[in-house]
């Protein structure tokens, strides 16, 4: 009762810092980590090897094809990888060692969407980076990549990374893997396409707007030079991340 | 006392009050309240689904009581400075991702709370998983994941650890050793809470058992207690003599009676009195799976007709 702990003993408290560097690790130690960053690499190749793009001649042939790869292929596998680093947690019941270990929940959701967010922005701008690359060389266009090009690699490496937080809120959110990536085919792939046939069927013009404000038409507009659809992709993120803090600190385990 | 939620050098106390749970209508954890002290092992007895294991996530803040309080010294879960060091737990061997291997997993749980990444090798060392560590968990048997586990709640060095049914899957060498392995630390001034459905595993490992049955507590008290003589059996070829002075005796064979409430020394001396010859004369110990089961009748009868 006396005795008092010294500082030499007392070990440091855990901080974000390292509730993050632990899920690094998780991350890292598993094997379908390289599989999800290995499949994204080779279908954005495989693009760049392979799709004939009869586009513009004023535009860059290899940027288009990448970002063509990026919106059938690239983004839906990042997105998937994103959303397993909760919900594969909740498949396997890990979810509660993870919280036992650190039983603030704002945390958890923080240090992951810190570490799904960088990992899926480096690999994001590597990925599009090769496959511009990969595609400049086969159009014979090695000459015309500038610091454009790197712009928008970066804006690519961005958007990716922010839907792909997006996806690990949805996961945090539904918690099953099926369910959350249904979500998410929902609000990437069939809502633009719903909005946009109800819009012309009714000439709805305002509907018609609305739809550049789903998350991957305001990715699109974003890529394409428009900086201010960055703020409203940012607010469906942000939304995924704090719908992920409440489902997570709210809920039973 | 403050114990500022780190290292508490007096031994860190669990205690309950009150602590209630419900799922709708379904009322899991019933205004449970005990405390657990250091140097103990408390074992928690109850049949499947009496709620041991959601007392225990209560007390890990993992589920939101619905009504009453966990505190380990003085503090909710959720408030310790230093989770993993204050109190160490294996709730659920198998909630492990299976294509991450044994040592991945420690070192996950390491980094969190920034404790050494050597302490991994030497809880490894210490539950014989050195070498598994290296293979995924998704290929441990049982035992091989109770033992990983039991490393997990040992990774902080905690002062308080709790296991929910840490034998299970376990082979005899391994039932062994964590029965050492908890007396130990006991004796190193821990508390110690273990649950189990088989009160033969408690019988050699706690000093106290509390045990529930449908969220409540039925009984709570020190080991011995449950093991005490409750009366005397006697063999003999002409026992009506005894019996009919005893009116409690009753006969459990052709030349047995048992005489609840009384000693042996008390029936040997009325037999003699009698100049009755005796084969056997001995006091009545239930077995803790005796008294466990009458403990638990009441609970689990009224269990089956709900």
């Amino acid at each position: 009762m006396t005795t008092t702990t010294t500082a030499a003993t007392v070990p440091p408290a855990a901080t974000l810092v390292s509730t993050a560097a632990a899920e690094w690790w998780k991350l890292r130690s598993l094997r379908s980590t390289r599989w999800f960053l290995g499949g994204a690499t080779l279908v954005m190749l495989l693009m760049a090897v392979l799709e004939s793009n009869n586009g513009d001649p004023t535009t860059i042939q290899a940027v288009s094809v990448a970002v063509a790869a990026v919106n059938y292929f690239v983004q839906h596998i990042l997105a998937a990888f994103a959303m397993l680093a909760i919900t594969s947690e909740f498949a396997t019941r890990s979810i509660t060692v993870t919280l036992v270990c650190t039983p603030s929940r704002t945390r958890v959701m923080l240090a992951k969407t810190a570490v799904v967010g960088s990992v899926v922005l480096i690999a994001g701008m590597l990925v599009t980076g090769l496959g511009v690359v990969a595609g400049a060389t086969r159009f014979d266009e090695l000459g015309d990549l500038g610091a454009a090009q790197v712009v928008t690699v970066f804006k690519i490496g961005s958007y990716l990374a922010l839907l792909a937080v997006l996806a690990l809120g949805i996961g945090t959110l539904v918690r099953r893997t099926a369910g959350g990536l249904a979500v998410l085919l929902v609000l990437i792939l069939i809502l633009p396409e719903i909005l946009s046939l109800v819009a012309e069927r009714f000439g709805l013009d305002g509907l018609g707007t609305a739809i550049n404000f789903t998350p991957t038409l305001a990715g699109s507009r974003f890529i394409g030079g428009e900086w201010e659809f960055g703020l409203v992709l940012l607010g469906w993120t942000a939304a995924g991340v704090l719908g992920g803090i409440w489902a997570l600190s709210t809920r039973d385990a | 006392m403050r114990t500022g939620g780190r290292y508490v050098d007096s031994g860190t106390v669990i205690r309950l009050t009150n602590l209630t749970k419900r799922y709708g209508h379904r009322t899991a954890v019933d205004g449970l309240t005990f405390e657990l002290q250091p140097g103990a092992v408390a074992g928690f007895l109850g049949p499947n689904g009496a709620g041991k294991s959601t007392t225990m996530r209560l007390i890990l803040g993992l589920d939101a009581p619905t009504a009453g309080t966990a505190l380990i010294g003085g503090r909710r879960y959720p408030e310790l400075k230093q989770p993993a060091r204050t109190i160490g737990a294996l709730l659920d061997a198998k909630a492990v991702h299976p294509a991450r291997r044994g040592r991945d997993h420690l070192r996950a749980m390491a980094l969190s709370q920034r404790i050494p990444l050597s302490r991994v090798e030497e809880v490894l060392a210490l539950t014989g998983m050195s070498e598994a560590a290296r293979l995924r968990a998704g290929t441990y048997s049982l035992g091989m994941s109770q033992r990983l586990g039991i490393a997990g709640a040992l990774l902080g060095d905690p002062q308080v650890l709790m296991l929910d049914e840490p034998v299970n899957g376990l082979d005899p060498d391994g039932v062994q050793w964590i029965r050492t392995l908890l007396r130990s630390l006991a004796g190193e001034g821990r508390t110690i809470f273990v649950s189990s459905h088989l009160m033969s595993e408690m019988e050699q490992t706690a000093d106290r058992l509390i045990v529930i049955g449908r969220g409540r507590v039925i009984a709570d008290e020190p080991i011995e207690n449950l093991l005490a003589s409750t009366g005397t059996r006697v063999r003999g070829p002409q026992l009506r003599a005894l019996a009919d002075r005893l009116d409690a005796a009753q006969w459990t064979g052709p030349d047995e009676l048992t005489v609840p409430g009384l000693t042996p020394e008390q029936v040997g001396a009325l037999a003699h009195q009698l100049g009755l010859m005796l084969y056997q004369l001995g006091p009545v110990e239930p077995s803790l799976e005796e008294s466990y089961m009458s403990l638990t009748a009441a609970s689990v009868e009224y269990g089956a007709g709900a």
